[in-house]
């Protein structure tokens, strides 16, 4: 899947990007710049990224993953991921990446509902 | 198991006899590149072709397509000659096209020189039987399932009561219906009772652990309750340390903790839409 | 005594570029949906080769790779194989890869203990200069 088929949609002050389908390494990379681009131009208050269209996340993706949310967040904008699968959740932790640095949630809704707390609370 | 004051012909006769009168089982030979040489009453009651019909064909015609694709009737010859004998069970066909799951047992013929001359092949019919394991199997299951439901307390609060040892298998399952019933209700905070699990070893501790860190990856949060106080002193020995999370004495504190998160996650929604105006 | 027999899915996979990957994912996901794995073991199966593929990229940057599927059957279940081989330079410290927390190059490591976890099966064979073999079985409930 190319990259330029992975929307970056705009609600409200809030970012909202999908990643779907089985990513090869240089799609995942090239989403991770086009965030990272959006976001300096247009200073959202809050980001989130969407994974609930992937049926797996391998370590490489968890890495660009961490690295998307921690660029975000030294841009200035709250970040959430949302939508990790029960399969892909239970596989993560037993593959054993770090993963407790993000904050998740369940859908778009609730992660809006935690990007406003976060912001609340300064993060 | 020779007769030697019997004619070597009756003997023969006597042999022949007795394999006919195996109906149960399908017993033939096969030559040295799996063509059927013998067949047997038993062998037409289970694959449904005559000694005619059968007789010279490639063992393989009793196989299902995708297994004669593999070459699967090849491997099995070769695995018997390497192995001494194979017992194996798998799908075959009989010539009404019906499948059917065979119990087989090939074993190599070898001359005085050792080499190998032909098979013998022992087959049954143990459709009936895998079916009813396959029943079992799915009984045992739902009987899993109903012991151990997943229960909505509270909007957007899950409890997982928990009875019993925890093996490997049944605490993935458990896992995994936990996080479906997240998926499911929307559901933010979970609570997992152990009230009912004899013992919390380091084993049970670490799928709680990997059942916490997965529903936090999903948004929500856990709670811990029913761990009795020897349990709780048991725990500090072996060193089991839980981290951060939060765990009750009783079920009705953990809901009330619950509760209490889910107010809090609204109340602050609101006064951050306060904030922002909105 | 029961004898595994393993039937080919008949699918042998080169690893030699990043997209090839994908293809592995596919395959396994493939040969785990026929063998009747449920969504959570197929999810293991398939990050574990993604793991797996990966090091091959990663480490045997010179060496031929490539990934072989079966389907393994023992009396009571069935199950996917799959088997990781490369002519790279292979492990140094074969102990030290299977623990946790290994590191090389500011990368993850070489992945070996995730993927371990991951599967029901795991047999690595590896000296410096013969190249690396991994072996993975996941079996159907």
């Amino acid at each position: 899947m190319s990259d330029t088929q992975v929307p970056i949609m705009q609600i409200g002050d809030t970012l909202l990007t999908s990643l779907q389908g089985d990513l090869d390494d240089t799609t995942v990379m090239s989403i991770e710049e086009r965030l990272t681009g959006e976001v300096a131009r247009r200073n959202p208050t809050g980001v989130l990224i969407d994974v609930s269209g992937l049926t797996m996340i391998d370590s490489f993706i968890a890495r660009v993953l961490a690295r998307m949310v921690g660029m975000v967040r030294l841009l200035g904008s709250s970040v959430a991921v949302v939508g990790i699968q029960p399969a892909v959740a239970i596989t993560l932790v037993e593959l054993g990446v770090p993963m407790g640095h993000l904050d998740t949630a369940l859908n778009a809704e609730q992660g809006l509902a935690l990007l406003k707390r976060l912001q609340a609370d300064g993060r | 198991m020779a007769d030697t004051a019997q004619d070597p012909v009756d003997q023969l006769r006597d042999l022949r006899a007795m394999l006919d009168a195996i109906v149960d089982y399908s017993v033939i030979r096969l030559d040295a590149q799996g063509r059927v040489m013998t067949w047997s009453p038993g062998a037409q009651a289970l694959k449904g072709y005559t000694a005619d019909e059968a007789i010279g064909q490639p063992v393989s015609i009793f196989y299902t397509e995708d297994d004669r694709a593999a070459g699967l009737a090849d491997r099995e010859m070769r695995t018997a000659r390497e192995s001494g004998r194979v017992e194996l069970e798998g799908w075959r066909v009989a010539k009404d096209g019906r499948r059917f799951w065979a119990s087989v047992t090939l074993a190599p013929i070898r001359d005085g020189a050792g080499e190998v001359t032909g098979y013998v092949k022992v087959s049954r019919d143990l459709t009936e039987r895998r079916e009813q394991e396959l029943r079992l199997q799915r009984q045992r299951d739902e009987i899993m399932e109903l012991s151990t439901p997943v229960i909505r307390v509270w909007d957007g609060v899950l409890a997982l009561p928990i009875i019993g040892t925890l093996d490997s298998a049944r605490a993935s399952r458990l896992t995994e219906g936990l996080l479906e019933g997240i998926a499911e209700t929307q559901a933010e905070v979970v609570i997992l009772d152990v009230s009912g699990v004899p013992t919390i070893d380091t084993q049970v501790a670490q799928h709680l652990l990997k059942t916490v860190q997965a529903a936090a990856l999903m948004g929500a949060a856990s709670i811990l309750c029913g761990v009795r106080p020897e349990t709780a002193q048991a725990m500090v020995h072996l060193g089991i340390d839980l981290g951060q999370l939060r765990s009750r004495n009783t079920l009705r504190d953990a809901l009330a903790l619950a509760m209490r998160l889910v107010r809090e996650r609204v109340r602050t929604n609101s006064a951050a839409d306060l904030l922002t105006g909105q | 005594m029961a004898v595994e027999v393993a039937e080919p899915t008949g699918v042998r996979i080169a690893i030699v570029a990043e997209a090839d990957l994908i293809l592995i994912r596919q395959t396994l996901r493939a040969a785990a949906d026929r063998a009747g794995l449920g969504l959570v073991d197929q999810t293991r199966l398939i990050t574990a080769g993604s793991e797996l593929g990966r090091n091959i990229l990663t480490y045997a940057t010179d060496g031929r790779g490539r990934m072989e599927v079966e389907q393994v059957r023992s009396t009571s279940r069935v199950g996917v194989r799959a088997v990781f081989a490369d002519d790279g330079p292979g492990i140094p410290d074969l102990e030290l890869a299977l623990t946790d927390g290994y590191s090389t190059a500011g990368s993850l490591g070489l992945g070996l203990p995730g993927a371990r976890r991951l599967v029901d099966e795991l047999q690595v064979t590896s000296a410096p200069g013969s190249g690396t073999t991994v072996v993975i079985v996941k079996w159907g409930r």
